[in-house]
């Protein structure tokens, strides 16, 4: 059980949030000029670090905000959390 | 000739049953505030046209810490997140109380919706009030800043609730209406070993209770 820092509510249960995927996937300005190879990159293709990864979360059961963690995928360490438009840490891109 | 509208609280059921005559000193008292209006309020507080206008409307200023809570005269006002509250109305000021937001804030980007008939307020009072929910909740009810004052939204038996602690004996629940029921029946049931007794009518909210609730607001 992970214990995620909402940057509102501050420390929670895992229980109460909502998973969201990978962070920072921009979508394609003109879906309609991307190929089926492209498209298909934007939709289902993921980093799956072994290691630090950026990722969503929801606090779904308690101020219903998402937010961006930073989380070793080895240790579930969370060694950062932080709100929607702040910047990603550069050093794990 | 004017239309009678029967309203009735979600736990009407429970809150008619008779009361235990004889209950232990440990026993958790639980009431239904029914029928209060609900009023969930969106909008931006870094937005003085928009604070200026709920604060004139709900005549107190928007708590705008996380997980708190403000009370101005008969209306409690609750942070749900940051750009969202819940205020509630004795029941028969709803309606004022949202055509005075709507009217408020018209032109400025928010919404005003009214949930009433969505939610109900329980009160539980007794020295096991926290012991009992932490049965069932994740979210640390003795934390040190979980206190009248603050609020805080988590799952209680798996249902959505908005917490509101009462002193040290008290806690105030807010409970979807479809969920009520059955929080009911799991909460008398986890209260087993302490006793259980449903007082008829509504929580006693004295001046006390109000007072002690606002000393903390930050
Ligand atoms: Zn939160």
């Amino acid at each position: 059980m992970l214990i995620i820092p909402c940057p509102w509510c501050g420390p929670r249960e895992q229980t109460e949030f909502a998973y969201g995927g990978e962070a920072h996937i921009v979508r394609p300005k003109d879906p309609d000029a991307l190929s089926d190879e492209q498209w298909g990159d934007y939709v289902f293709m993921r980093r799956n670090p072994k290691g630090r990864l950026l990722e969503q979360w929801a606090h779904a059961f308690g101020c219903r905000r998402w937010f961006n963690v930073e989380r070793d995928t080895v240790s579930y360490a969370i060694t950062r959390v932080y709100k929607p438009g702040e910047p990603a840490p550069e050093e794990a891109r | 000739m004017s239309e009678r509208i029967l309203q009735q609280a979600p736990l009407a059921h429970v809150s008619a049953r008779p009361g235990a005559a004889v209950a232990p000193v440990t026993a958790l008292r639980y009431f239904e505030n029914g029928l209060r209006g609900h009023i969930n309020l969106r909008g931006d507080p870094t937005d003085a046209r928009f604070a200026a206008a709920a604060e004139r409307a709900l005549g107190a200023a928007l708590p705008t810490a996380a997980n708190t809570t403000r009370i101005a005269g008969d209306i409690i006002v609750y942070w749900l997140g940051p750009d969202e509250w819940l205020a509630v109305t004795p029941g028969e000021r709803e309606q004022e109380v949202v055509n005075a937001l709507r009217s408020g804030l018209d032109g400025v980007h928010s919404s005003v919706t009214p949930v009433t008939g969505g939610q109900t307020v329980l009160v539980l009072r007794g020295t096991h009030a926290r012991d009992l929910l932490a049965k069932g909740c994740p979210f640390d009810l003795h934390s040190p800043g979980f206190r009248p004052g603050a609020c805080a939204q988590t799952h209680l038996a798996k249902a959505g609730v908005l917490l509101r602690p009462l002193g040290d004996d008290g806690m105030e629940i807010i409970v979807r209406r479809s969920f009520a029921d059955y929080l009911y029946k799991w909460l008398e049931t986890a209260a087993a070993e302490y006793g259980w007794v449903h007082a008829t009518g509504e929580a006693p909210e004295s001046r006390a209770h109000l007072a002690n609730a606002q000393n903390t607001v930050t």
